[in-house]
């Protein structure tokens, strides 16, 4: 496989059983996303964007195929392996921010470093405080999530994605629970962060917002249906990542 | 219309969850069942008044033995002579004693539960006779001729319900005594329950030595009359016999004026506020689980009840629509809980005529029985249930912002607010529950190793008359008595071939206590404020009974009025008064009898335990030959042969043929008479044993449900510990650490535990013998139960994929 695929999925399906009948959420899906990439991945309601997500973020696993991460295969790891893959090579940014209430914003942050052994407190902090740095809300670091406004606190769930400096960011509809200046706000700072070589794949439904991705994907009933690059890769971007 | 709709649609609900609604309503039943139970058992044994007028202002006068004993109902006629001499503010209404009688009729004699009353006594009680009259002032004088009163009862049991009974004469103690009335069916439970009753008779007694009888005085407190008042009156007299004879009185010796309804129960006053706390304490759990159960019940449902609001029903709407829907649930458990109730009581019963068929002791007016009030009692623990545990939640629920909850957005501040709600529940709960584990953990073992100590007796095949029979007037001479006992062992071992007789003045485990001085302490004017436990016995009473010779030798036929006057004491008594020392040989003086007989030991024998926590279990027993002694009462005891089964008819026969008016009174097999004395404790075991099970029980589904709710609660924040990198152990170890904490606060509940056990040491002296094993098995069963009920639904939530953790609703 080609070195420069941060994710390469083969032939991934996605079946859902309930006492009553399964659903098949992804079928055959077959996608690689390149070192770099700003990928969007777009569809109707239920048509299984999410569950593309949630199987490439290790989040769920797939009923069948294969997935290669960083040119290695993640497919059947062992739980406490993927989690390791989740916590260093994965970040994600939820809809609903999913920031956990009783903890500041810095803790929020500072949450999967702590699964972390390698880095001391300092270091932590570091990092930390960099992450806030970077989406422009150190100030907030001591308020707790309901002492925030909705762009305030994805803000800080993007810098919990960013702290671990993960190899892909997974952005679940990010701007799904925000009005159009805060989502406007949590849009450009994905553009400012691919500019600096981050690899993104954002589901989402809005096209003007899939339109600001490089590579637009469409999903219908668990097929991709159209996979069209929008513009070229930065080679600035993918060397500064390297 | 509008409640029928509701309660429609909370029926439905319930019926949807039955498991929910079972639990919920067994919750309720065991905490209502409980609480009611326990308040029968209090109200019976000390709430309940007598049934006379005015009643409540009367009191027993009662003594304790020294500064430091619990006071007594019976004094001796001394002590009563003197106050109603000398203590004239108090309104003596007299007093009562018990007195058995022997009633002869033909070629039957039949022993009743005889009692001797004042006649201002029994005309205070203002019960009118059924038939006759009730006694008169010069009926109690020794120069009037012997009347009686009969029980409803005796007068139908044993003179056929003949209306012409009054003014007829009845053989009572082999003399003519002429009935004179007949009282109603229900009179003599309120004090006892006396199957017939004579005039009390005290003599006009020079010194304590002249008389052994001892009265259960009553006074009635007049207008404005305080009973401490009172009782410092009467101290300065008791003070003042216990200064004119300071061997037979300990100078602590002092009056205590109790309620007269609690005249036989003021000892058990501090069992029954123990097992009311321990019943609070459940009822409190009881309600802090139903409590929980709704508040999660109605979380689940704030989207619904939001709806509600949105569609126009208001917030005490929607409080009735939670409040019936627990209503109904509670209302099931308060008709468990009252079934349950009923059937303690009637446990309670079965226990009761167990020991009234043994001790022949009558019915008790403190037995408790369900009253059509108990149906409001119970309904009033219901309903405190339903409300604390319903109102709040709903209250919480009701006032959350239906807009926000619709849109699915609370910003995680109801989250924050119900964990630390659900943190306080949880903490609140393991306290309560470890106060009453690790009370109701030490009773029981105290108790079991009070009931488990090795009596000391063999008892296989013996058989006791539970009652003195006491000598008449034809029995004045010693000699006459010695071969009234010669006769009686002869026509029984004639009767029942190979048993063996002997005779006491007290059951094996229950001696008397007499004042003593000894020898040792000649000198020491306290010595006299001894008082030691005392049994005359004839010689085969150590054989019979397997009490075994350490040293010396027991008593013999040398043994009698004409030899040195001896005394065999036990291990106990020799280690206590004479420790390393040989006894043989040494005196003790016996201060009541009239010569102040000095004993010489001769014999040391093995130890008899007492019944439990006999106060003066550790003093040990002084034995006497029946032979120099010679009382006036005695009780036999008879070793059956192994063949033998029933012999009372034969016991019965051989002391009829004997003398027709001395029987044997109440024949029972030694070990049946043991477990009905002792009844209580085994009983006390399994209620508190039901009251650990059923806190314990409630502890884990409590804690099982709040945590299980706390975890679901948490169970998205899994998901994003797990999406950002957390391992499964991780996630799970963040409950476990929770867990941890509340363990911790479970030592807050042992430390409370442990500081409430000695307010219960006076009901039972040891009940920190176990303290040690007691906490750590709470300990440990805390532990077992915090953690279970963190693994268990951690595992669940752990067990989902990330992804499905994030979506869980």
């Amino acid at each position: 496989m080609n070195s420069q695929h941060v994710i390469d999925l083969q032939g991934i399906r996605k079946i859902f059983y309930t006492e009553a009948m399964e659903t098949s959420a992804l079928d055959d899906v077959d996608l690689t996303i390149d070192r770099g990439e700003y990928v969007s991945v777009s569809g109707p309601s239920g048509c299984g964007k999410s569950t593309l997500l949630s199987v490439m973020g290790l989040l769920n696993s797939s009923t069948d195929g294969r997935y290669f991460l960083n040119g290695a295969e993640v497919t059947g790891l062992p739980a406490a392996e993927q989690a390791r893959v989740r916590n260093r090579d994965i970040g994600f940014i939820f809809q609903a921010f999913n920031l956990i209430a009783e903890m500041s914003a810095f803790e929020n942050v500072e949450l999967p470093l702590t699964f972390r052994n390698d880095l001391t407190r300092k270091q932590r902090r570091e990092l930390v405080m960099a992450a806030l740095e970077q989406v422009n809300i150190p100030e907030r670091q001591k308020h707790f999530p309901t002492q925030l406004s909705g762009g305030q606190q994805q803000r800080v769930a993007i810098a919990r994605a960013l702290v671990g400096k993960p190899k892909v960011l997974l952005a679940d509809e990010p701007t799904g629970n925000l009005d159009s200046k805060n989502a406007q706000l949590v849009m450009d700072l994905l553009d400012t962060l691919h500019d600096q070589g981050s690899t993104i794949v954002m589901v989402t439904h809005d096209p003007r917002f899939a339109e600001r991705a490089q590579r637009q994907v469409s999903l219908f009933d668990g097929k991709i249906v159209e996979d069209r690059r929008l513009r070229a890769v930065a080679p600035r971007a993918v060397a500064s990542h390297a | 219309m509008n409640f029928w709709f509701d309660l429609k649609y909370a029926w439905r609900l319930l019926l949807k969850s039955k498991g929910y609604s079972l639990i919920c309503a067994s919750v309720v039943a065991l905490s209502v069942g409980l609480a009611v139970w326990t308040y029968t058992l209090a109200y019976s044994q000390v709430l309940k008044p007598l049934p006379f007028p005015g009643s409540e202002r009367w009191y027993s006068v009662q003594i304790a033995a020294d500064a430091a004993a619990r006071p007594r109902p019976s004094i001796d006629a001394y002590t009563w002579q003197e106050l109603l001499k000398r203590n004239r503010s108090a309104d003596h209404l007299g007093a009562f004693a018990r007195q058995p009688a022997v009633l002869s009729e033909g070629q039957a004699t039949t022993s009743l539960r005889g009692g001797a009353i004042s006649p201002r006594l029994l005309t205070a009680a203002g019960v009118a006779p059924l038939l006759g009259r009730v006694f008169e002032e010069t009926d109690g004088k020794s120069e009037a001729g012997a009347v009686a009163i009969l029980s409803f009862g005796t007068w139908q049991q044993y003179f056929a319900g003949d209306p012409n009974i009054v003014g007829k004469t009845a053989r009572i103690d082999a003399e003519p005594v002429q009935i004179i009335g007949v009282m109603p069916k229900e009179f003599f439970a309120a004090f006892e329950d006396f199957e017939i009753l004579r005039p009390l008779q005290v003599p006009n007694l020079a010194s304590p030595q002249e008389s052994a009888m001892t009265v259960y005085p009553l006074i009635v407190l007049r207008e404005n009359q305080e009973p401490a008042a009172i009782a410092n009156e009467m101290k300065l007299v008791v003070d003042d016999v216990n200064g004119d004879y300071p061997k037979l009185f300990n100078s602590g010796r002092h009056v205590a004026l109790i309620p007269a309804s609690r005249i036989f129960t003021h000892g058990v006053t501090p069992i029954i506020t123990m097992m009311s706390l321990m019943a609070a304490g459940v009822l409190l759990l009881g309600c802090l689980n139903i409590s929980m159960v709704f508040l999660a019940r109605l979380l689940e449902r704030s989207r619904e009840l939001a709806l509600r609001n949105a569609l126009g029903a208001s917030r005490p709407r929607l409080l009735r629509q939670c409040l019936l829907e627990s209503g109904l649930v509670v209302l099931a458990g308060l008709v468990g809980g009252y079934v349950l109730a009923f059937l303690g009581v009637e446990w309670t019963h079965t226990i009761n005529r167990f020991g009234q068929r043994i001790l022949a002791d009558g019915a008790s007016g403190n037995l408790p029985v369900m009253r059509p009030v108990d149906i409001v009692t119970a309904v009033i623990f219901a309903t405190t249930i339903w409300l604390l545990s319903t109102l709040i939640p709903a209250w919480r629920v009701t006032r959350q912002d239906a807009a926000v909850v619709l849109a699915g957005s609370g910003k995680g501040a109801n989250v924050r607010g119900s964990n630390r709600t659900v943190g306080l529940l949880v903490g609140l709960q393991v306290v309560v529950s470890c106060i009453v584990l690790v009370t109701c953990g030490n009773v029981v073992l105290g108790i079991h190793k009070e009931v488990s100590k090795p009596a000391g007796l063999n008892t296989a095949q013996v058989m006791l008359s539970t009652y003195p029979t006491v000598f008449d007037a034809r029995f004045s001479e010693t000699s006459q008595r010695q071969r009234y006992w010669e006769n009686l062992a002869a026509a029984i071992r004639s009767k029942v071939p190979g048993s063996e007789v002997a005779f006491t003045t007290a059951a094996p485990t229950r001696p008397a206590r007499v004042a003593a001085s000894i020898e040792t302490r000649q000198g020491d004017d306290k010595q006299g404020a001894l008082t030691l436990p005392l049994t005359v016995v004839s010689e085969n009473y150590f054989h019979l009974l397997d009490i075994r010779l350490r040293s010396g030798r027991l008593f013999d036929s040398t043994d009698n009025s004409e030899s040195l006057k001896v005394a065999v004491i036990d291990e106990q008594m020799a280690a206590r008064y004479w420790p390393d020392q040989n006894v043989l040989g040494k005196r003790i003086q016996l201060n009541a009898t009239k010569n102040r007989d000095w004993l010489t030991i001769i014999g040391v024998v093995s130890n008899v335990a007492g019944v439990p926590y006999r106060q003066d279990a550790n003093l040990g027993t002084i034995y006497q030959p029946l032979r120099q002694a010679v009382p006036s009462a005695f009780q036999v005891l008879v070793k059956l042969p192994q063949t033998a089964t029933d012999s009372r008819v034969a016991l019965r026969a051989a002391a009829f043929a004997v003398d027709r008016d001395l029987p044997l009174h109440n024949l029972q097999m030694f070990d049946d008479y043991l477990a009905a004395v002792n009844l209580s404790y085994p009983a006390m075991v399994r209620v508190f044993i039901v009251i650990a099970l059923i806190t314990a029980t409630l502890a884990a589904s409590g804690l099982f449900g709040l945590i299980s709710r706390s975890v679901a609660q948490r169970t998205q924040e899994v998901g994003i510990r797990r999406a950002l990198g957390a391992t499964a152990w991780r996630a799970t170890s963040m409950f476990l650490r929770q867990g941890a904490l509340y363990l911790t606060v479970a030592f807050i509940g042992l430390g409370l535990g442990v500081m409430v056990l000695p307010l219960f040491s006076r009901a039972f002296p040891n009940i920190l013998d176990h303290v040690i094993p007691v906490t750590l098995g709470v300990v440990l069963l805390m532990a077992a139960v915090i953690s279970t009920a963190s693994y268990w639904p951690t595992r669940r939530a752990v067990a989902l994929e990330p992804g499905d953790a994030l979506r869980y609703e």
